[in-house]
């Protein structure tokens, strides 16, 4: 039998995750026993204190408190929404309390940005993350020496797993569900809970905003010259040349600023004007396409199935849906 | 500005109350973050002013009662758990509350089995409607005439709206969003919240398991021997001789007791043992239809997809891992 932490931190704690881990962690012992097979899993809510407020007006009362936790199998970090650097501060407490178990052989699990609390810790040094893929940019600039993954939305390295945004922490639920108690029981969990087993990229998701938060003044201008001129074939010389700086030192402070090469850059805001509109389905492909200034369809589709993880067919089908119900 | 009401029932759910609740607030700090006006004012509201859920493990302080309510534009219904004629009988005090305010024009949104208070409340009569797919054979026993879609995760009629098992929710959510808000709002929340827009059916979800909670012991039979010899082709007329019955008697009877007819009841059966091969064994395609026993590959395909709304080949790349794998 596992015994599973499932952290309540102070401040405003995504209950959809807290009592999402707890429901689906008991539906998986009363499925087991159903089919005459022992539970796996004991289950207990772990907070500081007896009592903490979150946000929408609820009243949590943990299990147990931290202190009286000496020895666990799994703990689970769920998001917390309050600004993130006041979110660690808060919750100082489990820092070494996780390190320890986590020393003496307890898996961790961090959801969508409890992976920032996680980070906290340094377990994640050297090793791969997923968090939301808004709160990506600010994750490394936080914790530089973390392999962040803005695509995956789960990641898995030695007994430290992580999920991507919102409501994917239902897919590493799954996955921990397999592990612990194999994968027939996984399926009827997915099925009980209508989770698609096979979701495993964060890339449909993604919307592409840039990186501004840097302090070279050159390289903003030379984001918005980009953004404002998508339509056109831009060169990397070209915009050396315009803001008079030579053309490896561009490269290099591009990169830094923004995380990512100037043609990368240039890629991401043609496709996401592209997604834009296949959004709202007005033109047919090849328009959408020449419209961001591709004229080759087979380069576009490559580049477009790169970042966010479809064909653009795929993707219309995704998004582009009339209502039509009853 | 829309008024929307969450109803905070005696062993809700909670995820189906923090879930909406915080998913159409953020709604509203997109909408500020696009220079709009916010979209919803969102209340918990219950019988009385806490609420306590889990044995305590949870209390939730609603922000009014629903007797302070007197204007309301939306009522969402969270998913209930526990004894379904229980926990509707301690919920009963909603129902006068719940009928007179649609009566007064509210619209009324149910979540997964939050639809049996909807039910009781008698505002399905005749409507179509939506619930868990693991509920249905319970839903039809007490509510004979709603009619039931299992495989729908969203239905909308007369302003009257349910949704299918568990995360389905949040579909139906995303849909609201649209219909008050706009499709670009709708999207937009669904890659914050990484939700599948584009899903509408809940039949690859479904598993069947027969219904036996009936007391015509000789179709019962029936359902066993069909259940036992799946691989075989048997006919109507086949079970009929060897249960000493008319076909037209055992027809009426099988309906009555199962709700399926007896070619659904063997299609049933079949499709089901041949989604467990798909799911776990290497068996390909044709060896798995044969051992359910079809022979042609277009019929198979075609009650395949019937039920399960997915090709065969599909339903294996969903759910088989070392299929994905390749």
């Amino acid at each position: 039998m596992k015994h599973v932490s499932i952290l309540v931190p102070q401040g405003q704690a995504s209950l959809v995750n807290i009592e999402g881990t707890r429901q689906l962690f008991s539906e998986v012992n009363s499925l087991l026993s159903d089919m005459g097979r022992a539970p796996v899993f004991s289950i207990d809510l772990v907070g500081l204190s007896k009592e903490t407020v979150q946000n929408g007006g609820y009243i949590v009362k943990p299990d147990r408190l931290l202190a009286d936790i000496q020895r666990t199998d799994l703990i689970i970090i769920p998001a917390i929404h309050s600004e993130l650097k006041q979110a660690i501060e808060d919750n100082q407490e489990f820092i070494p309390w996780i390190i320890q178990q986590y020393n003496s052989g307890s898996d961790v699990a961090s959801f969508c940005i409890g992976a920032f609390l996680l980070a906290a810790t340094g377990l994640l040094k050297g090793k791969q993350a997923a968090t939301h893929w808004r709160f990506v940019n600010e994750f490394r600039l936080m914790y530089p020496d973390v392999n962040i993954v803005d695509d995956k939305i789960i990641t898995a390295e030695d007994g430290i797993y992580t999920s991507g945004g919102a409501y994917s922490y239902v897919n590493l639920l799954v996955y921990l569900v397999e592990k612990y108690a194999g994968r027939d029981v996984a399926i009827m969990i997915s099925k009980a809970f209508m989770i698609d087993i096979d979701r495993h990229s964060q890339s449909p998701f993604i919307i592409f905003e840039g990186q501004k938060a840097h302090e070279d003044e050159v390289i903003k201008k030379a984001q918005e010259f980009i953004e404002k001129n998508f339509e056109e074939k831009i060169t990397v010389d070209q915009l050396a040349d315009m803001f008079a700086v030579g053309r490896r030192s561009l490269e290099r402070r591009f990169k830094k600023a923004t995380s990512n090469t100037v043609s990368e850059y240039i890629q991401r805001v043609k496709i996401e004007a592209a997604k834009k509109d296949l959004e709202t389905g007005r033109k047919n492909i090849n328009e959408v396409m020449y419209d961001v200034g591709y004229s080759d369809i087979k380069a576009f589709r490559t580049i477009f199935k790169k970042i966010t993880g479809l064909s653009p067919i795929e993707y219309r089908n995704k998004y582009l849906k009339v209502l039509e119900v009853a | 500005m829309k008024n929307i009401t969450i109803l905070v029932p005696h062993h809700a759910i909670l995820g189906t109350i923090e879930g909406p609740r915080f998913l159409l607030t953020e709604v509203n700090s997109y909408l500020r973050s696009m220079g709009r006006e916010p979209a919803f004012h969102v209340e918990l509201a219950g019988l009385s002013k806490q609420m306590s859920a889990f044995n305590g493990l949870y209390t939730v302080a609603t922000h009014k009662t629903i007797h302070d309510i007197h204007q309301t534009d939306l009522i969402i219904v969270p998913a209930l758990e526990g004894d379904m004629e229980q926990t509707l009988a301690v919920n009963k005090d909603f129902i006068p509350w719940m009928v007179q305010r649609y009566k007064a024009g509210a619209e009324i949104a149910s979540l997964c089995v939050g639809a049996f208070l909807l039910a009781a409340a008698g505002l399905l009569k005749g409507k179509q409607c939506a619930t868990h797919w693991a509920m249905a054979n319970e839903f039809r026993r007490l509510f004979p005439d709603v009619h039931l879609v299992e495989h729908k995760i969203i239905t909308d009629e007369r302003g009257i709206y349910t949704s299918g098992g568990a995360f389905s929710f949040l579909n139906l959510l995303l849909y609201l969003i649209e219909k008050y808000v706009g499709r670009d709002v709708a999207v937009l929340s669904s890659k914050a919240f990484l939700i599948d827009i584009e899903r509408r059916s809940q039949s690859p979800f479904i598993i069947f398991s027969g219904q036996k909670a009936h007391d015509d012991e000789q179709v019962k039979q029936v359902q066993e021997y069909i259940e036992q010899n799946l691989q075989e082709k048997l006919t109507v007329n086949q079970l009929a001789v060897q249960f000493s019955l008319g076909r037209r008697n055992l027809e009426r009877r099988f309906k009555k007791a199962t709700s399926n007819t007896v070619t659904e009841y063997m299609q049933r059966v079949k499709i089901e043992a041949a989604k467990k091969s798909f799911e776990s064994s290497r068996e390909n395609i044709n060896e798995v239809m044969y051992s359910v026993g079809y022979s042609d590959t277009k019929a198979f395909r075609t009650v395949f997809r019937k039920f399960t709304g997915l090709s065969p080949l599909e339903y294996r790349n969903k759910f088989n891992k070392e299929a994905l794998a390749v």
